[in-house]
C-alpha cells in the first residue's frame, strides 16, 4: 500500500476545551489508485487531508498512524517531511493565488522544487519548467514561464499550480477542491488532465471535494464524510448505485436531477450539519437523519463490509447491506 | 393585452476599462452587449453563463443599481431609466435582490428584525405597528419563528442565513425578485431547503424571479425558461427543459457535458484546434469545436428556432 491511515483523529484547540474535528479515520491507497474524498462544510474533510502532509494547523493534536510508503509520518521530524513535501508528495489548494508567490516568475516557482529536491541548476530546471507547463496544456508555455502570477487567468493559475505540483513527478497528489472557484468548462477539462497526467504517470490521487458528482467522474473509489467521520466508503459505482448510509443517499437525493419534471421537491436535510462533536459518543448524522434511533446518538458506530470493499457505519444498516 | 412584469430591450453597458499607455487610446468593454428579454408575472427566467460573461451586471442593471450605456429596462410597462429618483425610490420596492453570500449581505450589528424591515424604508406608508406584523409575516414564509427577530446573523448556519436574506426581499412584497448565485455558496443539503422555498413561494405567493447562475442543475430546477451568456451576448435562449435536453449552440453543449453528472462517465471533450480571437465573427469561435470558415467573418444574430427558442449560432444543432 502506498497509503495507510488508521484511527486517525484530530483535535483543535478551543476556548472550551479540545475539540474533535475527525474521528477514527481510517483507509488506504494502492499506487496509481484515484480515491475521493467526499463532504459538506465541517465534515473533517480538508482537515483530514491536511494532516496527511503535516500541514495541520498550530495546536492541532493529530493522533494515529499515517504510513506512507512504509513511512510512518506522524512520528517524521519536521525537516524529513518538508523533503517529502513536494517531492514524493504534493498538494494543489483551491486557490491557486493565496499559493502561488505573487512577486516570483511562474517559471521560477514550477523550477524551485526541481532545484530544491533534484538538485538541478537553475538553467536545466527552468528548461524542465517550461517543458512541464506544456505537459499541463498550457498554450504558450515559454511566455507563462515569463510571467507572474497577476498576468494569468484562473484557470491558467490553477495548471501552473499542477505543474508546480508534478515536477517532482510525485507518488500521491492530494488535491483539495482544485476547480471549486474555477467555471465548469475550466473545471472539467483541469480534473480530466489532473486524472490522466496520474494514470500516464502511476500518480496517485487524493480528491478532496464537496461535490459527489465531481468525484464519481474522477475517482474510482470513494470516501463520505460527515461530522468528521467516514460514513461510507466503496468503489464510485457501487456506492453511488447501492448508496447505503441514510447520508449518502439524503446527499444523492438533494441535488435536483437532470431531466427532473419541473416543481419536484428536492429531498432536504432538515437541520444543519454539526459544528464541533466533540463529546461525540454515536452517529454524528443522529437528529437529522430521519431513522434515528436512541441506540444512534449512544453507542459507537459499527463499520458493516456487506461486499467488497463497500463499507458503511451506521447503526440502521445490517450485514446484508439492508435496513433494519 | 397588458404589459409583461419585466421587459428588457436591446440592453447595453459598456465599461471603460484603465489605458494600457499614457497616449495609448482607452479600451472598453461591453460588459452586457444588446440584450433582451421579456418574463411575464409569476414565471421565472434563468441566466447562465461562466463569470466575466456579463449576467451580474445583467441583474444589476435591471435593479438599476447600473445605469445602463443603451437600452431600456421596464417593470410592469414604465422605463426605469426615466423616473425620477423619488418614483424610482418606490418602484425600487417592486424588485429585490438576493445575493450569493449570506454571510456578507447581511449586517452582523444588527437584529434580525430590524434586517429584514431595512428594504420597508423606503416605502412611506408602512407604519410601525405594521412594519412588526411584516417582519413575524416574511420570518414565517421562510420557516423561521417570531423568537428569531431578537437574534443576530452569527446565532444562524448558513442556510438559515440565506432564509433571513429571503425574507429581507419578500417584505415588501416585491413583484420580481433578482437572485444572483443564491445558492452557490451553500453545502448541497441546504441548497436543496433554499431552492424547495424558493419554488414554494412562487406557487403559493406568484413570485416571479430572475435568477442568476452557473449551476445548470439548478437553473433548470428553478426556472421556466433559460438564456445562456456568453461575452455580453445571449447566444441560446429557451424552456428550461428543451434547452438543456437537446442544446442548439455549442456552448450551451459545452456546458451541459462540462457540468459533473452522477449518471455516466462521458469522455473528456477534446480540446479545440487553438485559433485567433475572432474580432469580427462569433465571440465563442475561438473555443468552438464546429466553428467553419464563415464563424470568423460574420457574429451569428439571435434567431427563433423552432418553437420558443432562439440561438445566435450560424450551425445550430438540430437547426
Amino acid at each position: 500500500m502506498l497509503l495507510e491511515v488508521s484511527g486517525l483523529a484530530i483535535d483543535l484547540p478551543s476556548p472550551a476545551g479540545a475539540r474533535r474535528v475527525v474521528h477514527d479515520v481510517s483507509f488506504s491507497l494502492a499506487a496509481g489508485e484515484s480515491l475521493g474524498v467526499v463532504g459538506e462544510s465541517g465534515s473533517g474533510k480538508t482537515m483530514t487531508a491536511l494532516a496527511l502532509i503535516g500541514l495541520a494547523p498550530d495546536g492541532a493534536v493529530v493522533s494515529g498512524a499515517v504510513r506512507f510508503e512504509g513511512l510512518d509520518l506522524a512520528r517524521l521530524g519536521e525537516d524529513a517531511m518538508r523533503k517529502l513535501r513536494g517531492d514524493r508528495l504534493a498538494m494543489i489548494f483551491q486557490e491557486p493565488m493565496s499559493a502561488l508567490n505573487p512577486l516570483q516568475r511562474i517559471g521560477a516557482q514550477v523550477a524551485e522544487p526541481l532545484t530544491l529536491h533534484r538538485g538541478m541548476t537553475k538553467a536545466s530546471a527552468w528548461a524542465e519548467a517550461v517543458r512541464l507547463l506544456d505537459r499541463v496544456r498550457l498554450r504558450d508555455p515559454e511566455r507563462i514561464a515569463r510571467a507572474y502570477p497577476f498576468a494569468l487567468s484562473g484557470g491558467e493559475r490553477q495548471r501552473a499550480m499542477i505543474a508546480m505540483a508534478l515536477s517532482c513527478a510525485p507518488d500521491l497528489i492530494i488535491a483539495d477542491e482544485p476547480t471549486t472557484a474555477l467555471d465548469v468548462t475550466v473545471q472539467a477539462k483541469i480534473l480530466d488532465l489532473l486524472a490522466s497526467l496520474g494514470e500516464q504517470s502511476n500518480m496517485a490521487m487524493l480528491l478532496v471535494s464537496h461535490d459527489l458528482a465531481v468525484i464519481a467522474r474522477h475517482c474510482r473509489r470513494v470516501l463520505v464524510m460527515y461530522g468528521g467521520t467516514i460514513m461510507e466508503s466503496g468503489p464510485v459505482d457501487a456506492v453511488l448505485r447501492r448508496a447505503r448510509h441514510p447520508y449518502t443517499r439524503a446527499l444523492l437525493e438533494a441535488r435536483p436531477r437532470p431531466g427532473a419534471p419541473r416543481g419536484e421537491r428536492l429531498r432536504a436535510i432538515a437541520g444543519a450539519a454539526p459544528s464541533s462533536a466533540s463529546a461525540l459518543v454515536g452517529c454524528p448524522f443522529a437528529g437529522r437523519c430521519p431513522l434515528t434511533l436512541d441506540v444512534c446518538r449512544t453507542t459507537p458506530l459499527p463499520t458493516i463490509e456487506f461486499e467488497a470493499d463497500h463499507r458503511v457505519r451506521c447503526h440502521r444498516v445490517d450485514a446484508d447491506g439492508r435496513l433494519t | 393585452m397588458s404589459a409583461p412584469l419585466l421587459e428588457v430591450v436591446d440592453l447595453v453597458k459598456v465599461y471603460a476599462l484603465a489605458r494600457p499607455g499614457w497616449f495609448a487610446p482607452r479600451p472598453y468593454r461591453r460588459a452586457v452587449d444588446g440584450v433582451g428579454f421579456v418574463i411575464e408575472a409569476g414565471r421565472s427566467f434563468g441566466v447562465v453563463g461562466e463569470s466575466g460573461s456579463g449576467k451580474s451586471t445583467l441583474a444589476r442593471a435591471v435593479m438599476a443599481l447600473e445605469r445602463p450605456t443603451a437600452g431600456v429596462v421596464r417593470l410592469g410597462g414604465r422605463a426605469l431609466n426615466d423616473l425620477p429618483r423619488r418614483e424610482l425610490r418606490a418602484t425600487r420596492a417592486h424588485i429585490q435582490m438576493i445575493f450569493q453570500d449570506p454571510y456578507g449581505s447581511l449586517d452582523p450589528r444588527q437584529k434580525i428584525a430590524r434586517i429584514v424591515a431595512e428594504p420597508l424604508a423606503n416605502l412611506a406608508h408602512v407604519g410601525r405597528a405594521e412594519r412588526a406584523g411584516r417582519v413575524d409575516e416574511a420570518l414565517g414564509a421562510v420557516g423561521l419563528g417570531a423568537a428569531d427577530a431578537q437574534k443576530y446573523p452569527h446565532e444562524f448556519s448558513g442556510g438559515q442565513r440565506q432564509r433571513i436574506a429571503i425574507a429581507r426581499a419578500l417584505i415588501t412584497r416585491p413583484k420580481l425578485v433578482v437572485a444572483d448565485e443564491p445558492v452557490s455558496a451553500l453545502d448541497v443539503s441546504i441548497q436543496a431547503q433554499v431552492l424547495n422555498l424558493m419554488s414554494d413561494l412562487q406557487r403559493e405567493a406568484g413570485v416571479t424571479y430572475l435568477f442568476i447562475s452557473h449551476d445548470l442543475a439548478v437553473v433548470g430546477y428553478i426556472c421556466d425558461e433559460i438564456a445562456v451568456m456568453f461575452h455580453g451576448r445571449f447566444v441560446e435562449t429557451g424552456p428550461s427543459a428543451a434547452l438543456l435536453d437537446k442544446p442548439a449552440h455549442p456552448y450551451t453543449r459545452e456546458l451541459v457535458d462540462a457540468e459533473p453528472k452522477l449518471a455516466e462517465k462521458p469522455l473528456p471533450p477534446p480540446e479545440p484546434p487553438p485559433r485567433p480571437d475572432a474580432t469580427t465573427g462569433c465571440p465563442y469561435a475561438a473555443r468552438c469545436l464546429h466553428a467553419q470558415a464563415r464563424c470568423l467573418e460574420a457574429a451569428p444574430a439571435l434567431r427563433p428556432l423552432g418553437e420558443d427558442r432562439r440561438v445566435a449560432c450560424h450551425f445550430p444543432f438540430g437547426g
